[in-house]
């Protein structure tokens, strides 16, 4: 891995002037921010505010309707807790290959080196003896960090992660948020999908969208009632002892 | 089982056996796929498809084999264009049922088909030719490339989310084009049958797509083997047979698997590998089909009757339709396509009825003489509703004694010995002919000119009213094709028809469902209990089971029933019984 | 009606024609019902293959001397026991369908060959729609309202389990089984291919038109009786076959609202 210190002159993703939606219809506007490699960014914000709009638009399925953005190297995408076929009879090291097709040309399939590169990742992510065993045996925190896994496989440096964290117990919401901080470390830069106040609290940057950027900065500056307030409605719930919590989650499947 | 096992040696059993595996190739490379993807009722779309596209080729004058591709390929490309918003089986269902309902449009209407159209490109098994197999290994080989290159794409659609719209149409193109390529040499059902049963029947073994396919494969061969095997044993056609073994194969699987699991993990294989055994054993015990191959081949029943009545017990003759079956929906057994490969003569009854049998002659490999009964009649009936020459020539009791003449000499030229035999037979039934000729006609002679109004079916008796002097005034259906149906206005105006003519009858075919008959002569009065013989006959033995029969039993019944019980006559009184 | 539009009135002036008409119009109506919920299952495969499923009850009726019709009803149970067996223990994918099916067709053809059936047998699927008479009208006229008192005992609970994807194996079966009675009721009087186009066509018109699964049933109902009556006046004065025409017009709403609508409901 190369040294965050060389990287930190560029930045791994860029976001200017972008307004980001569906059939032209805006949905989140005035995106403007940036990533520094090695940087974890919390994307907060309620259930429709445009999360996921964002991380679709990064991902390139969608087309902006305005703006700009870059992103340095390779992206990765960990979608939602739904995708994923659990009846399909399929290893978590055939998931983790599936993840290199995206830097094949199309006559190419994944042949030696890429299997090589899904065991590496496997291993990354602690899942390197559970490489055989099926996609749909796994537990949740454990399919969720196959599809890190295929992510890296694929030698993303930039990962896109979409509310990584829901539904997973606190064990392997723990494994997977160590998981997530050593990949910061190596120099992956990831943006977080999350409703868990206390983890953006942990990471670099946060940035609060609801239907646009209402704030782009690190947590103890961002993280203010005021910003939470606008971002998430008058629903915040204070906690006693100071913190806030951002309202309960409701799951749904897209 | 010896016998079994000689079976085996016959150039056409092999060429099953080989067009089988190349399928079974597909089937597993395809077959997971097709169950993971949902793609099972798309498969069935396109088979089933290909016969509104059989119908507009017909309309159209092109190829079947180019209509059927066309009708096939726009239900596959209609029902797969990718849109969110309708489900696929949905978008599938609509394609196909209105695909359906232009064929019959087409068939009712425009194009009125005669018989053989609607089978005009379904194949058998048996018949499989070299271009079959060409075409089924170059199936297997895009399958197998497709499924390589295309595998893993699929795949990090599903457990990915990743969208790869050109493999996604890709995975659809070749599901279609493998069950298009089968529809010709296998047909429909078995096309269908082999690229879903399989695989459904695999899953439970599989814990990777590598081994499903692999076991898959495995799967196919037994079930397309095993098939085989009892087809031949039991003489039965090879498509409908599989499809049953397949089925069964599939409760078999489920069944050792779940035993297999209530056990222990150690006899997984063994179990299903013994039931596989006992039941491969079962068939290839039990089967018991002996068949002398007799060396004159008839194609329909009436044909069969009059040859076999001319060769008496000199030859054996083998009427491939059995009585009573429907010629529309025929597909050859075993039996018959070992006949028609050592048979030295095949007597047919002609274009437009029996079209299929020169091709499963040439198919079979057979060498045999054809002898196109139609092709040297004296009284050929020309109608704008038949391509050509309206094909049921045998209506006409002179047609048949010139028939009778032609087949005596034919069979005197493979068998000279007895042609002295041949030839008076043929005689004799040309005569019997005349007679019933004269009869019949002195029998409808006692009918009013009012009473010579004809209502039937299908436009089957042209030759019939022709030589008795009767006016067809209308036929229910307006084409042979099973998927035909009258127009209200037409229909309407049939039954005004009848009414103001005082027509007492309408004659339903024994062939076919009367409710339209029986529900038009409930509207206008007529009797429709009477039901005629058109081109097929009874089970042998029964008053029907012969040509005589089947002429005597439809002039009776006409006469009768139009006259309204007033004129009786048994044509047959002074015929004591000979016939 | 003023005298440029009585040619509209000219078709329901035949005998021939009022019968099946109306059998269409109340067999059309309960048949497109039961296909919103079928849609809404996603199991057009079954709706589609359920009427073959009889082939090999029709046969064996005609080599026992049963009544085919009884042979018919047979088969549609035997084959919806086998799907619904399918689903439960090969997948409950659609593909269970073929599994279910494909055997029986074998079946059929082969019992065909065993002894005498009457050529044709096959013919009983492809009913037309001149030829229904008054019993099929009564039919259809008891078994509609046997049918409307099912779906209204169990709309909400079908609505249920869409919404929790609870007890959905046993919804399946129970649209299977309304499924079993609308063909047996269409395919016998209307043919198999009327049927499967007025249980999918107005059905999937309805889905893009309504917003609450009862406005969809309703509409479905309403369209397939309209297409019934445009059908035949087309079918009329165009002098086409009835019932294919009936087919289209039951499909041509389908395919306007798939062009032009977005979709309502999703289930």
């Amino acid at each position: 891995m190369v040294p965050i210190s060389a990287q930190s002159a560029q930045p791994a993703v860029l976001v200017e002037e972008l307004v980001a939606g569906y059939g032209g219809t805006p949905a989140l506007t005035g995106l403007d921010f940036v990533a520094a490699p090695g940087e974890r960014v919390a994307l907060l914000g309620p259930n429709g505010g445009g999360k996921t709009t964002l991380i679709r638009t990064l991902q390139g399925d969608l087309t902006p309707i305005s703006g700009t953005f870059t992103l340095r190297g390779i992206v990765g995408h960990v979608p939602q807790k739904s995708s994923g076929r659990n009846d399909w009879p399929v290893t978590a090291l055939d998931v983790a290959i599936c993840g290199t097709l995206d830097a094949l040309p199309w006559w190419r399939v994944p042949g030696k080196a890429q299997r090589r590169a899904a065991r590496e990742a496997l291993e990354a992510v602690g899942l390197g003896e559970r490489s055989s065993t099926p996609y749909g045996e796994l537990s949740g925190g454990q399919q969720r960090r196959t599809q890190v896994a295929a992510a890296l496989a694929g030698g993303a440096s930039v990962l896109l992660l979409d509310e990584p964290f829901a539904g997973l117990d606190a064990v392997a919401a723990d494994r997977l948020e160590k998981l997530l901080a050593t990949l910061a470390d190596s120099g992956t830069t990831l943006l977080i999908a999350t409703h868990d106040l206390d983890q953006a609290r942990s990471w670099e940057k946060v940035l609060c969208l609801n239907g646009e950027q209402l704030a782009f900065g690190p947590p103890e500056a961002v993280l203010t009632r005021q910003t939470l307030e606008a971002t998430f409605g008058s629903d915040l719930l204070e906690i006693p002892g100071g913190g806030f919590m951002a309202p309960p989650h409701h799951h749904h499947d897209h | 089982m010896s016998h079994l096992a000689s079976q085996f040696l016959h150039p056409f059993v092999q060429r099953a056996s080989l067009e089988l595996l190349l399928l079974c190739v597909t089937a597993a490379a395809l077959g997971p796929w097709i169950l993971m993807r949902g793609l099972g009722f798309f498969a069935h779309a396109i088979g089933t498809a290909a016969f509104p596209g059989l119908i507009a080729a017909d309309a159209l004058g092109i190829a079947p084999q180019l209509g059927a591709t066309l009708g096939a390929m726009g239900v596959a490309a209609g029902s797969g264009v990718v849109s969110p918003t309708t489900r696929t089986g949905t978008r599938t269902a609509l394609w196909l049922t209105g695909a359906m309902a232009v064929g019959a449009l087409l068939a009712s209407n425009i194009s009125r088909p005669g018989a053989g159209v609607d089978s005009a490109l379904f194949g058998s098994l048996l018949t499989s030719t070299t271009a079959d197999l060409l075409t089924a290994a170059g199936a297997a080989c895009l399958a197998v490339g497709a499924v390589r290159l295309g595998g893993p794409r699929w795949l990090s659609e599903g457990m990915l989310g990743r969208s790869w719209p050109f493999w996604n149409s890709a995975l659809l193109g070749v599901v279609a084009i493998a069950v298009i390529a089968q529809l010709a040499a296998v047909g429909a059902l078995l096309a269908s049958t082999l690229l879903v049963l399989p695989a459904a029947a695999a899953r439970p073994w599989a814990s990777t797509i590598q081994r499903w396919a692999f076991v898959t494969g495995v799967f196919a061969v037994f079930m397309s083997l095993l098939g085989l095997t009892a087809s031949l044993s039991f003489d039965t056609p090879p498509g409908a047979t599989i499809a049953l073994t397949a089925g069964l194969c599939v409760v078999g699987s489920l069944c050792a698997r779940s035993v297999s699991r209530s056990i222990s993990r150690a006899p997984i294989g063994g179990g299903g590998a013994a039931a596989m055994a006992l039941s491969a054993l079962i068939v290839t015990t039990v089967g018991c089909a002996q068949t002398t191959t007799p060396p004159v081949v008839a194609t329909t029943p009436i044909i069969g009757s009059i040859t076999q009545q001319v060769a008496g017990n000199d030859i054996t003759v083998k009427t491939l339709i059995p009585a009573g079956a429907d010629p529309h929906s025929y597909e050859p057994r075993p039996s018959d396509i070992d006949a028609l490969s050592t048979a030295e003569l095949l007597v047919r009854s002609g274009p437009g009825m029996d079209d299929w049998a020169k091709r499963a002659q040439d198919r079979a490999g057979g060498k045999a003489t054809t002898l196109d009964l139609a092709a040297g009649l004296p009284i050929a009936r020309n109608a704008a509703q038949f391509k050509s020459t309206d094909p049921h020539w045998f209506h006409d009791p002179r047609n048949i004694a010139a028939a009778a003449v032609t087949i005596g000499n034919a069979l005197s030229e493979i068998d000279p010995t007895h042609a002295l035999a041949y030839r008076a037979r043929a005689g004799r039934l040309a005569r019997t002919a005349a007679d019933l000729d004269r009869r019949a006609r002195r029998c409808v002679s006692k009918l009013k000119s009012g009473e010579r109004n004809l209502v039937t079916d299908h436009d089957a008796f042209g030759y019939l009213a022709d030589r008795l002097g009767l006016r067809i005034i209308g036929t229910l259906i307006p084409s042979q094709s099973t998927a035909a149906a009258p127009s209200p206005r037409a229909l309407d105006g049939l039954a005004r028809k009848i009414r103001s003519l005082g027509v007492k009858a309408i004659f339903p075919e024994r062939a076919v469902d009367p409710r339209l008959a029986v529900n038009l002569g409930r509207q206008t009065g007529a009797s429709s209990k009477e039901q005629l013989d058109a081109d097929t006959l009874g089970a042998a033995g029964t008053r029907n089971g012969t040509w005589q029969g089947m002429w005597v039993n439809n002039v009776e019944t006409l006469v009768s029933a139009l006259s309204g019980g007033r004129v009786t006559c048994a044509i047959t009184q002074n015929g004591g019984g000979s016939y | 009606m003023p005298a440029p539009f009585q040619w509209l009135l000219d078709p329901w002036q035949s005998a021939i024609v009022g019968p099946g008409a109306a059998v269409t119009v109340v067999v059309g109506a309960s048949a497109a019902a039961i296909g919103c919920w079928v849609l809404l299952r996603d199991l057009p495969y079954a709706a589609e293959s359920l009427s073959h499923g009889m082939f090999p009850g029709l046969v064996a009726a005609s080599l026992l001397g049963i009544p085919i019709a009884i042979g018919g009803i047979a088969g549609l149970a035997v084959a919806a026991a086998a799907i619904t067996a399918a689903r439960r223990w090969v997948s409950p994918d659609n593909h269970s369908v073929a599994v279910a099916i494909t055997p029986l067709l074998g079946l059929g053809a082969i019992l065909a060959l065993s002894g005498p059936v009457p050529p044709g047998v096959g013919d009983a699927l492809f009913g037309d729609v001149l030829a229904a008479d008054t019993t099929d009208l009564l039919t259809a006229l008891v078994l509609t309202p046997v049918l409307l008192v099912l779906l209204r005992t169990a709309h909400w609970r079908l609505l249920a389990s869409g919404v929790r994807s609870s007890d959905s194996s046993r919804m399946d079966t129970l649209v299977i089984c309304l499924l079993v009675v609308a063909t047996a009721m269409a395919a016998g009087s209307l043919g198999a291919l009327l049927a499967v186009a007025l249980i999918i066509g107005p059905a999937s018109a309805a889905e893009r038109m309504a917003l609450r699964a009862s406005t969809m049933l309703w509409l479905a109902a309403g369209i397939a009786a309209l297409s019934a009556v445009v059908g035949i006046e087309v079918a009329w004065h165009a002098g086409i076959a009835a019932g294919p025409t009936i087919a289209i017009c039951a499909i041509i709403p389908a395919a306007a609202s798939a062009l032009l609508l977005p979709k309502q409901i999703t289930t």
